[in-house]
């Protein structure tokens, strides 16, 4: 179990330092250092499984009325003052509620975020003065029993984001890869080449017959 | 719609491409006689077709079929074309003068049928209409694209044991691998082929129909407008869904339209001869029941020496044992659901009485749907046809049905009334359309199982009809109907329409198709390895996350560590 919660704060890790946004509009989180991995509160636990899309989070949390059994699956360093969006691509399998939740050592940034159901979820925030290092997490909504969310995908990007930008970096699952324009790019370049070279023959052929 | 007008003009350029290059091969190993003169472009499209899912479905044996594999087939067909750019420009050359030439007869013709045309583009755009596209179509064509051939994969799902290869050319166009996303960032996955081949067919229709009026052959004029209205209204709201019944029936329609036109019983090879030959083949491996149009190889053969005869036996060799050989993997058997044809001891084979309950539900089905499987079979015939008239015979469809109903009849007044050369050849298609109807209506009888084969036999018997009715300007009128039945067909398909007129609908399409709905589904851990399973009980996985199954699945076993090593049942598991 152990094991698995390392390599899922491992692969985590990754998405997030992966999914840097180049440009003037996006921090990069390239050069995160103080990333934490995955902090579980009682009454929660996790599990890595995989699929074809590659590794997701299984986060399962026991019945507790009375709590908000919390689950922060990374930790990283932000700057004071400046706006981010956080997302979440994750299945519900709950019959309680489950929110964005975006702590520090200073207490909670955002209670409650958005609300996780299927699909995308997305969180936007400002981080107070004094605060460099944020924690983002999911918390049960008083669960009166057993439920589980799965985990498909995080990211966290500067501004106030309402469509995922493009991003350059790489990421193993879907929702949140960048998409391969460079591929569309060489396709139309290559008609576009093809185009005039066949054009350039027609006009020799139509010399030389004449 | 800009996505898809940019994966129309890559499929163009792929399917055109290979097309031309296998041609250039046929010529060069002397198969083929040189020049390209009488071969439109949609014959390069086919014969693209044909090659490339040929290249797939070896490939896809060892590989998934990937990003990696479009850049593969892209850059060679991309290199070659440019070595044989000559040859391109000279045909683009015969294409623009024949244009020029008639380009007032093109241009009314094309903008006549623009309402058809907007149409068709705008149903390729929408939801996905097809039941069964979210019941395995959509997930097979993942697996294609995510793995390798998976030995046991019928285990997941039965259908996926039909193994369309149709699905194969799907998964290369699909492009899920270039990650794209729609603004609620869902993944964008494509399926254009039944809608870029729907317009191909259109294309030659239109043109065909143009041509018939003018030169005051009102055979060819209704026997093509018959075929495109029909086929419009039969599936057109459907062109956005890889449903192999649409491909088939166009491929079919092809078949019997290059034999009536352009066949010619000669010793040496035709350009038209070898496509009818590797369509012929091609479209068993599309669908089963498609099986028996290999019967139009026999006027082929007819005239062919002991070496020709080999040819056929290599070219059908290189385009079926791939098949069998895919199939076996997924199944267990060469053929499914035939279990009698069983070659191979594996152990993830289905058993011989679950490939036959799939099948005895199939035939079911297509009798009376929504009733236990075993009741419908046992009915006498005259129990059942009565209520399979009632439930498919509506519309359209009862029209063609009753149409075909009456053909023979017709194709005896045309035979004594005109006897013409083309006799001959209506009479072979109308033999091979009844053997392969017959099959139809014993075996399976959904309609949709035998568009192809119930559209060309109405389309005939209208055609005859008008030949046998020609009177003086009689064309003008047969244009009028036409027109007529354009729009008739276009109102046909009016109850698909409400999903297209919504606000949100027109932006979200603006740039790229509406997308496949996303799936509700859970996680089954309690069996041997993570399996998805929807969480409504209509067993739809739509495009979640591979492996997906319609119900969970207990004692089913991977056979290795990961999911290319496949499946088994283990029948020892408590």
């Amino acid at each position: 179990m152990r094991k698995s919660i390392l390599t899922a704060s491992f692969l985590l890790a990754i998405t997030i330092h992966g999914n840097s946004v180049p440009g003037d509009s996006a921090v990069s989180l390239t050069n995160a250092t103080n990333f934490d991995g995955l902090i579980l509160e009682e009454g929660i636990t996790a599990e890595l499984l995989t699929n074809s899309d590659g590794a997701f989070l299984k986060i399962s949390a026991d019945a507790n009325p009375k709590k908000t059994p919390t689950a922060f699956l990374a930790t990283v360093g932000v700057v004071p003052g400046t706006s981010y969006t956080y997302f979440t691509s994750a299945r519900k399998e709950s019959s309680s509620r489950i929110l964005h939740l975006v702590g520090s050592d200073q207490g909670n940034i955002v209670w409650p975020g958005a609300e996780i159901e299927q699909g995308v979820a997305r969180t936007h925030f400002t981080v107070p003065d004094g605060v460099s290092q944020i924690m983002l997490g999911i918390s049960f909504l008083y669960p009166e029993d057993a439920g589980q969310v799965l985990i498909e995908d995080i990211g966290l990007f500067e501004g106030n984001i309402e469509v995922l930008p493009q991003s350059s970096g790489k990421n193993h699952f879907a929702a949140l890869r960048s998409p391969k324009w460079w591929a569309i790019g060489l396709f139309m370049t290559c008609m576009l080449a093809l185009v005039v070279v066949l054009h350039l023959t027609y006009q020799q052929r139509r010399k030389s017959k004449c | 719609m800009i996505s898809l007008t940019l994966i129309f003009c890559y499929a163009c350029f792929l399917f055109f491409g290979a097309g031309l290059l296998v041609y250039i091969l046929f010529i060069k190993i002397g198969i083929l006689p040189k020049g390209f003169s009488g071969l439109g472009p949609d014959y390069f499209l086919l014969l693209g077709l044909v090659s490339i899912t040929t290249i797939l479905a070896v490939y896809s044996i060892f590989l998934p079929i990937d990003l990696y594999l479009n850049l593969a087939l892209f850059s060679i067909i991309y290199t070659l074309i440019i070595f044989h750019r000559e040859t391109v420009t000279d045909i683009f050359a015969s294409y623009y003068s024949a244009v020029k030439e008639h380009k007032n007869m093109f241009l009314t013709a094309f903008l006549a049928f623009t309402p058809l045309i907007i149409a068709t583009f705008i149903f390729s755009l929408s939801e996905i209409q097809s039941f069964d596209t979210g019941l395995y179509h959509a997930q097979f064509i993942q697996w294609m694209e995510k793995h390798k051939t998976v030995p046991g994969l019928a285990w997941i799902h039965t259908r996926f044991a039909f193994n369309s290869h149709f699905h194969l050319l799907s998964a290369l166009f699909s492009f899920s691998s270039l990650d794209l996303k729609n603004s609620s960032l869902t993944p964008l996955v494509f399926y254009p082929l039944n809608s870029f081949f729907f317009l191909m067919f259109a294309f030659r229709s239109i043109v065909k129909i143009a041509q018939g009026l003018r030169s005051r052959s009102l055979f060819i004029a209704v026997q093509y407008a018959a075929l495109l209205f029909c086929s419009f209204a039969l599936f057109g709201s459907k062109l956005q869904s890889p449903i192999p019944d649409s491909i088939v029936c166009i491929l079919t329609l092809y078949v019997f339209l290059y034999f009536l036109e352009k066949f010619e019983y000669s010793r040496s090879w035709t350009p038209h001869q070898l496509i009818i030959l590797l369509l012929v083949l091609i479209l068993p491996t599309f669908k089963l029941s498609a099986g028996l149009i290999v019967l139009m190889i026999l006027p082929l053969m007819w005239t062919k020496s002991l070496k020709q005869l080999v040819t056929i036996g290599v070219l059908a060799a290189i385009i079926t044992i791939p098949y069998f050989v895919r199939n076996t993997i997924i199944s267990g058997y060469p053929l499914y659901a035939i279990p009698s044809l069983d070659l191979v001891d594996v152990n993830w084979k289905i058993p011989a009485e679950n490939a036959l309950m799939e099948n005895d539900i199939i035939k079911a089905w297509a009798r009376i749907p929504y009733r236990n499987y075993q009741e419908v079979l046992a009915l006498p015939l005259k129990e059942w046809l009565p209520q399979w008239w009632e439930i498919y015979a509506y519309d359209l469809i009862k029209h063609i049905l009753e149409v075909s109903l009456i053909s023979p009849l017709i194709l005896l007044l045309v035979f004594l009334f005109r006897r013409k050369e083309r006799f001959n050849k209506i009479a072979i298609i109308f033999g091979v359309l009844i053997v392969n109807l017959v099959f139809w209506f014993l075996s399976a009888p959904d309609p949709r199982f035998a568009w192809g084969f119930l559209l060309i036999m109405y389309a005939l018997t209208l055609a005859s009809l008008a030949k046998l009715l020609t009177f003086h300007r009689s064309e003008y009128l047969i244009g009028v109907g036409i027109f007529f039945f354009m729009y008739k067909s276009l109102w046909y398909t009016s109850n698909d329409w409400h999903q297209l007129l919504s606000k949100d609908s027109l932006a979200e399409i603006r740039y790229y198709p509406k997308q496949i709905p996303r799936a509700s589904v859970k996680l089954f851990d309690a069996g041997t390895f993570p399996l998805w399973t929807p969480t409504r009980d209509d067993g739809r996985c739509y495009n979640a996350a591979v492996p997906c199954s319609p119900a969970p699945l207990s004692k089913v076993r991977m056979r290795g560590k990961d999911l290319d090593a496949g499946f088994f049942y283990d029948t020892k598991m408590p």
